[in-house]
């Protein structure tokens, strides 16, 4: 028999993990992303010092977007925003170092956003760059 | 042990009622239609969508000199974004072109239905009847995205897909982890009563239907994308008796929340490059209590049953320089066995050992749209005669070699 005092213990106990979980995965931060603090209207702004040293490429995170932008350093010092949203189903994507793949129905991506492999019916949205102030400007209006 | 399941009943509904309440609560990352605004992003915000895939199929059996003609599958997929954070999905499908009552043919279904909750664009949950990620096919089954006109015979005799069960999904791909995705499932398990001789434990699967939730299972799967590659490693364990404590003393099954248990593993590995690809598959399913099974239900389930395949595929647009069509050749062989290995009280049967040769071509004059060609030729063990209770005097010979020529359409939109 459980008494009332051990199911409420025993029950918080199951709550707390997937509270303390929700909020780590939350948290969850690493090297290789950058989440935008300041809010200019339309505007995403990216140090250009966040790339790190030998990287070209940066996941982007911004409280406006749904979805993730991959960044990407082209060798001639231009820089592509590729929006991590599969123009399928609006599912999100994730990058190896040559293509961008979308779990849940297969669709598969180059690095300039188009399509490799259906069922994604067009290309991924590209937003447009600049560099102003040492600053990548990546216009998401 | 009533008072038991009226605890962890309570407990349960607790522990859900707390974590959609955690869920709920924490919007800070909620789009607000003004952000939305901002971003230009507001017809993404709410909205519902419909979409749909289809495949019909013809086939020549050589031997029988016999033809076929069939709409496959048809599906209408509705899906509704409520926000960025909650979007419902659905998938209805028809077989078999007719469903009508007293036919033996045609089957209507529900084969998704669930909410998925974005936690951040790196983690999701799901929730309701929803497809576990196990092998390639069963959660990427659209037409156009395998080569055949039939799916795989591994991911549908061995891995029983389009294989859907109620439960909790996690997925998750860590940003600290380029290319690497999980997910983790936890869904209602099979039912062995259901299991049959030739079909493995398809026949075992509730698909959404008055599952028993006593008995539960645990999917999970990693996958790693590395450049062009794809690898992924998939299992599951789940209880397939989920019987009353006096429906299992009667049949000698061992219940509870893994009893009677089935156990799968797989692993899969995908080139995928420009013009050319390649992919093999494994998998491996094991039902340690296999003899009791039989015992209760004399349904002959195996102990044992594998399955592998490998193809290959060149896209010939390649000689023509144009990425958006696609004229494939590919080959694939197949290798299953849905009785391995038989507990003391089964027969083997040698016509499920059966090996595939598939080669062929398809074509997509655009995106969305296949026409596919193959020959598949079937080299299987001979029957075992014991397994004919009142054997028919005037059945057709079995063959164990034979070959079908089989053309089709698909699309996807």
């Amino acid at each position: 028999m459980v008494n009332r005092r051990n199911f409420v213990r025993q029950t918080a106990a199951w709550c707390i993990v997937p509270g303390v979980l929700t909020s780590l995965l939350n948290s969850c931060k690493s090297a290789a992303t950058f989440t935008s603090a300041d809010a200019v209207p339309g505007i995403i702004q990216v140090p250009l010092t966040a790339f790190q040293e030998g990287s070209d490429r940066i996941n982007v995170r911004d409280k406006r977007l749904e979805f993730d932008v991959l960044l990407l350093k082209k060798p001639n010092n231009e820089y592509k925003a590729i929006y991590m949203k599969c123009t399928h189903y609006d599912n999100p994507l994730v990058a190896s170092s040559t293509s961008i793949y979308c779990n849940s129905h297969g669709s598969q991506f180059d690095m300039d956003g188009k399509v490799m492999k259906d069922p994604a019916p067009t290309p991924l949205q590209i937003f447009p760059t600049s560099i102003e102030n040492q600053q990548i400007q990546i216009k998401i209006q | 042990m009533k008072q038991f399941y009226k605890t962890q009943f309570l407990r349960i509904a607790t522990f859900i009622l707390f974590f959609f309440s955690f869920y709920f609560s924490s919007k800070a990352q909620v789009l607000t239609y003004e952000d939305s605004l901002n971003a230009g992003l507001t017809r993404s915000a709410n909205k519902t969508f419909v979409s749909s895939y289809g495949q019909v199929h013809a086939g020549y059996d050589l031997r029988l000199g016999k033809g076929t003609a069939n709409l496959e599958r048809i599906i209408l997929f509705v899906g509704h974004k409520f926000n960025n954070k909650i979007t419902f999905f659905s998938e209805w499908e028809l077989e078999d072109a007719r469903v009508e009552n007293g036919r033996p043919t045609g089957e209507f279904s529900i084969e998704q239905c669930f909410l998925k909750l974005n936690i951040n664009p790196e983690y999701y949950f799901t929730a309701g009847l929803f497809i576990p990620r196990i092998g390639i096919i069963n959660e990427n089954h659209l037409p156009t995205t395998f080569s055949t006109n039939r799916r795989p015979f591994v991911e549908s005799m061995v891995i029983p897909a389009t294989w859907r069960e109620i439960g909790l999904g996690f997925y998750g791909s860590p940003r600290s982890m380029p290319g690497f995705n999980f997910s983790l499932g936890l869904v209602n398990g099979l039912n062995s009563q259901g299991f049959a001789h030739g079909t493995g434990i398809r026949e075992g699967r509730f698909n959404g239907q008055n599952a028993t939730a006593t008995n539960i299972a645990l999917t999970g799967s990693v996958l790693q994308y590395i450049k062009n590659w794809r690898v992924q490693v998939s299992g599951y364990y789940g209880g397939s008796a989920g019987l009353t404590k006096r429906q299992s003393d009667s049949l000698l099954l061992e219940r509870g929340i893994f009893g009677t248990p089935v156990a799968m593993g797989e692993a899969n590995v995908q080139y995928l490059g420009k013009w050319f690809y390649a992919k093999a598959l494994g998998t491996i399913i094991s039902i340690p209590k296999a003899f009791d099974i039989n015992r209760a239900y004399a349904n002959n389930a195996p102990k044992l049953m594998y399955g592998a395949y490998a193809e290959v595929g060149y896209n010939l647009m390649h000689i023509f320089n144009k990425p958006d069509r696609a004229l494939n050749i590919f080959a694939r062989y197949e290798k299953l066995d849905l009785n391995a290995q038989m507990s003391s009280n089964g027969l083997q049967d040698g016509q499920y050992n059966q090996a595939y040769l598939i080669a062929g071509l398809n074509y997509s004059p655009i995106r969305g749209v296949i026409l596919k060609f193959d020959y598949t030729h079937r080299i299987t063990g001979e029957p075992n005669k014991s397994l004919l209770i009142n054997p028919f005097p005037t059945a057709p010979t079995y063959f164990t070699s034979n070959g079908y020529v089989n053309i089709g359409m698909g699309y996807s939109f």
